[in-house]
């Protein structure tokens, strides 16, 4: 059984990833395509990276009956495994996984991420609001992704920073996002996962080129899919949405006061809203105003 | 002290608690207490209880006094329970300290 060796940098974090999987391996050299990222049977992995992971299949005997597969860091298994087929979507989640455990340096919130006009919009949302959705919708529509579920705010400039990986869309978001820009890179759909169907969206190639360019928080927008709403921005009083926020963050209570200043910094300077939308052009035009 | 205890809630004098941060954000007070880690939303008449309280140790009398009402102003009754709830459980939450 081959072993696919990849390198990547993502924003500001680094990976060497490795697996025996070779549907992992060609959505990661698909997916990946505009990092460069071309799996390969020898390893070459720098001096340094930040998370050494794979993904491999369990033990021989799995290979072939119920097949099953594990994540691992340092060698690690944080994780129960899960079936093989749903190994690149397993990759995904334990990279998330490795920045929101480990990256410190930055406070983390579970948001969507995107920027125009050189200011970051940060949407906070809990799992299936519609943040992923629209932050693909967005993306694809000329605004720069960030990132479509973890927020890196820096503890020093308070700014937000990319980490533009694919975009996780589960269900029926997979359609309709397909149909919305025109025919998107998606890897292969993983069925029955704990969030239904999953399928990753490749970044666009604008947002990868400029990884490494961080932003101002611009606006902190809580959005919300519902059905025939068409687009609804309503203001919300800042405590609210510091104290919403706080319930959004892998690491606020890690950080301690440099959490707290960061947050009363961003919350004091930004506007705050809740979104409601169903219309994806709707919630752009309205976005586009928050940082026009 | 028993902050449960009426008697005692207004013999003591109150004081924000050291280690607690307090920042405003328009009508509200957020208080970040370095000590737990907790953060904390005051709102209403509690945010000029907690300004007041920022400035030196106050008993409850000396609260009622010196909160900065509009002329000729008074507190409700419903605003006095309001204040003796938060310095109860604020004190409990430790971001009040009592002399």
């Amino acid at each position: 059984m081959t072993l696919h060796h990849a390198n990547l940098t993502i924003g500001p974090f680094s990976f060497a990833i490795a697996t025996d999987s070779d549907a992992v391996a060609s959505d990661l050299a698909r997916i990946y395509q505009h990092f460069g990222c071309r799996p390969s049977s020898k390893s070459a992995r720098p001096d340094f990276v930040d998370f050494d992971i794979a993904v491999r299949t369990r033990s021989p005997l799995r290979r072939y009956i119920k097949p099953q597969i594990d994540f691992y860091l340092n060698e690690r298994r944080p994780f129960k495994p899960l079936p093989r087929d749903q190994g690149y979507a397993m990759l995904e989640w334990g990279m998330n996984w490795c920045i929101a455990n480990h990256a410190h340096q930055y406070l983390i919130v579970h948001a969507g991420v995107v920027e125009r006009n050189g200011r970051a919009v940060v949407m906070p949302a809990v799992q299936g609001a519609g943040k992923s959705t629209l932050t693909a919708a967005l993306v694809y529509s000329g605004w720069r992704l960030f990132s479509d579920e973890l927020a890196l705010l820096g503890l020093g400039d308070q700014w937000a920073y990319p980490v533009p990986r694919p975009i996780n869309l589960k269900n029926e978001s997979i359609a309709i996002i397909d149909a919305y820009i025109g025919g998107g890179v998606f890897s292969r759909p993983a069925h029955d996962t704990s969030k239904g169907t999953v399928a990753l969206l490749q970044p666009p190639a604008a947002s990868v080129e400029a990884m490494k360019i961080g932003a101002p928080v611009g606006a902190i927008v809580f959005p919300r899919y519902v059905p025939d709403s068409g687009v609804q921005l309503t203001a919300v009083e800042r405590a609210v949405a510091f104290e919403e926020i706080i319930a959004h963050c892998f690491n606020y209570h890690l950080l301690g006061v440099e959490g707290f200043d960061l947050l009363y910094g961003i919350i004091s300077a930004s506007p705050c809203y809740t979104l409601e939308y169903s219309d994806f052009d709707l919630a752009r035009a309205a976005l586009a105003e928050l940082v026009a | 002290m028993n902050s449960r205890d009426g008697t005692a809630l207004v013999s003591r004098r109150f004081t924000v608690a050291p280690g607690v941060i307090v920042r405003s954000l328009d009508d509200c007070r957020v208080a970040f207490d370095t000590t737990t880690g907790n953060t904390h939303f005051i709102r209403s008449i509690n945010a000029l209880v907690f300004d007041l309280l920022a400035s030196g140790a106050f008993t409850l009398a000396e609260i009622e006094q010196g909160l900065p009402l509009d002329s000729g102003e008074t507190l409700t009754e419903e605003e006095r329970l309001l204040i003796g709830t938060f310095l109860t459980s604020a004190s409990q939450a430790g971001m009040l300290a009592t002399q």
